[in-house]
């Protein structure tokens, strides 16, 4: 088959591209441990409230021993609880979330958080959010007919002491 | 207007289109660019998740 040697050439620099391309992400996912939030950790949706973890009254931000933090949350239509987050910036977060009914999403504009919450399972993400102000956390899994209420507040505001 | 030649003719059809490398070379790091604007500038910076 002929291939005129211009046609040659963009393809050889198309696949240059290409390796560049899945060659960074390949070298930052391994280096960095970057992976899509995974894990298989049922919890039985209707007791929720029942649960030790997911009761009223443990919702929200815990501190950890090392520093880090852990943000437990509901989804729940129509609204994540607690309505309003705040956590400080640079900090690892462990962000747990269940639904209470149906498939929810979680994801924070301007950040990298997002993750599906499927009911029957408990949807785990660690992160951290570099740069302080207001988010908006938004259900992104249509959900029923509140779905485009269902949002809440995220502060990230500076480190205590800084 | 001069006419051309048969030979002529068949000279600039045989030859590569002038220009084509220079557009495919701009395209191809305009396309770079952006990418790694992206990847590093957006995504890397909004912190890492896992």
């Amino acid at each position: 088959m002929h291939i005129d040697q211009t046609e040659k050439k963009w393809l050889w620099i198309s696949f240059l591209m290409t390796v560049v391309m899945v060659g960074i992400l390949t070298a930052y996912a391994v280096g960095s441990n970057i992976h899509p939030p995974c894990g298989f950790e049922p919890i039985d949706s209707t007791r929720l409230h029942l649960s030790e973890e997911f009761g009223e009254d443990n919702l929200g931000v815990k501190e950890n021993g090392d520093g880090s933090l852990t943000l437990t949350m509901v989804a729940a239509r129509y609204g994540f609880y607690p309505s309003k987050i705040e956590v400080p910036v640079d900090t690892p977060v462990k962000i747990r979330i269940a639904s209470a009914d149906v498939l929810h999403g979680v994801h924070v504009p301007y950040t990298n958080f997002a993750t599906m919450v499927v009911p029957g399972y408990i949807a785990e993400v660690n992160t951290t959010f570099p740069k302080t102000g207001d988010f908006t956390l938004l259900c992104n899994e249509y959900c029923g007919l509140g779905h485009d209420h269902m949002w809440s507040r995220l502060k990230v505001v500076p480190k205590s002491g800084s | 207007m001069s006419e051309r030649t048969p030979e002529e003719e068949k000279k600039i059809l045989e030859s590569a289109p002038k220009g084509t490398m220079t557009l495919m070379l701009i395209l191809a790091i305009c396309t770079m660019a952006g990418w790694l604007y992206m990847y590093f500038g957006m995504f890397l910076t909004h912190g890492p998740v896992n």
